[in-house]
């Protein structure tokens, strides 16, 4: 392969977008070629600066407001027409009736179920996305946490005791964002559900045995976790008793 | 309770219909702002897109069967931001990215010295010129593969790809990184 050829597979490598015989190829030429190299690193430090570093247009609070009124005024001429008729008195009563019923539901349950855990994890797992942010540096895992959702989550890193960093990525779970931190341990990925959850610590304990997969449930310095892992249960309560202290001892 | 139960029946129903919508798209409003205000350039513009796009979104709502909220939700966002961009005089957005950068004066790299590499990043971006800043934007910020990328821009993967690559070698110019990146 040619530089020419090379450099314009070098963004869909860095990707990861690369199917096997073109990246068997652009691998081979990268290992003989420096300036190719070069690139590649180069690439690889600009997608890491731009996710680190380019700002984060997050929605204002005052938009989610604005984008539920908007929904309920725009309803169909059918249905504004049956509207019209309604007496007013009951269709507040019934719309009240409705939103209450919709912000029961919104409201986030103290304690997500936990199969929910486990279907995440399968999806993430099947679906190729186990990742948004890849990374093995907890300090661009943790301010692209803080970009991305109201919370800043703790992110130890763990790679000494044998269970790097992958990256990570936010869920909806329970009703709310929650942080996924992604580590592995060897060929096993552990996903652990992190959101703000008041009240007193408890220790990591085996909650679920599910479909093959364990989930672990503790609670650390008012942020709730859960562990997720088709690792077996004792390496999956050392990581997830290593990844609490730390958690406590450098918030 | 007096009056009409049908028509309580109906609207619950209707109501029902929206917090479906609500609950599929609401995890997606972050990257929707996101996009918009990237595409859009300004605060204000980027809300009414989302507002737009949500309520469009509600419409085809029920044709929607199934497959990821998350490409089909922000497909619609894109357009309502094309379509506001279009509303707009039309100035800025027709410069593309190396007209831009003269216009301000020339090279960004100069400015990396004044400004912090956040400031310079994010105005490099800014200067790209809408199909390679949606690109950076969806692939970077938004983490979506190639195939979703597609899917909201409707272009083809292998323009995607030429897209990206052309955006980061034009970036890397700009913030004077392009050692041994040729152009």
């Amino acid at each position: 392969m040619r530089c020419e050829e090379a450099s314009e597979l070098l963004g869909a490598l860095a990707d990861g977008e690369l199917e096997p015989a073109r990246r068997a190829a652009a691998e081979a030429h990268l290992s003989a070629c420096a300036a190719c190299a070069g690139r590649l690193r180069a690439l690889r430090g600009l997608s890491s600066a731009v996710r680190a570093e380019a700002p984060y247009h997050r929605a204002p609070a005052d938009l989610r407001a604005r984008v539920e009124r908007a929904l309920r005024g725009s309803r169909g001429p059918a249905l504004s027409s049956w509207r019209a008729r309604v007496a007013p008195g009951l269709a507040g009563a019934a719309v009240g009736f409705a939103c209450a019923l919709f912000a029961l539901r919104a409201a986030p349950p103290a304690s997500p179920p936990l199969d929910e855990a486990v279907s995440e994890h399968i999806r993430a797992m099947l679906s190729d996305r186990l990742v948004t942010v890849e990374s093995s540096d907890h300090h661009t895992v943790k301010p692209w946490f803080s970009r991305h959702v109201d919370f800043s989550p703790p992110v130890p890193d763990l790679a000494a005791s044998g269970f790097p960093l992958k990256g990570g990525r936010v869920e909806p779970y329970g009703g709310r964002p929650a942080a996924v931190s992604v580590y592995a341990r060897g060929r096993h990925v552990i996903d652990v559900f992190t959101w703000p959850e008041p009240g007193a610590d408890t220790s990591p304990s085996l909650a679920v045995e599910q479909r093959g997969y364990h989930v672990l449930s503790w609670r650390t310095g008012s942020f709730g976790y859960r562990a997720v892992s088709d690792l077996n249960a004792r390496e999956l309560t050392e990581f997830a008793e290593r990844l609490s202290r730390a958690a406590a001892s450098n918030p | 309770m007096t009056g009409n139960p049908v028509s309580f029946v109906r609207m619950s129903v209707e109501e029902e219909r929206i917090s479906r919508f609500e609950e599929a798209v609401r995890p997606q409003l972050d990257s929707a702002h996101n996009l918009a205000r990237w595409l859009t350039g300004s605060d204000a513009d980027a809300g009414d897109v989302v507002q737009e796009a949500c309520v469009r979104a509600l419409r085809y709502f029920d044709g929607f069967h199934g497959g990821e909220v998350r490409p089909w939700f922000m497909a619609i966002v894109r357009n309502c931001a094309y379509t506001q961009l279009g509303r707009r005089p039309r100035t800025e957005e027709l410069l593309d990215g190396a007209a831009l950068a003269d216009a301000r004066g020339g090279s960004i790299e100069a400015e990396l010295e004044r400004e912090d590499e956040r400031a310079a990043l994010g105005r490099a971006l800014e200067g790209l010129a809408p199909e390679f800043r949606e690109a950076i934007v969806l692939r970077e910020l938004e983490g979506l593969s190639y195939k979703e990328i597609s899917a909201v821009t409707g272009a083809p993967i292998g323009t995607v790809m030429s897209r990206l690559s052309r955006a980061r070698l034009l970036l890397l110019k700009r913030l004077g990184g392009s050692e041994g990146v040729r152009s």
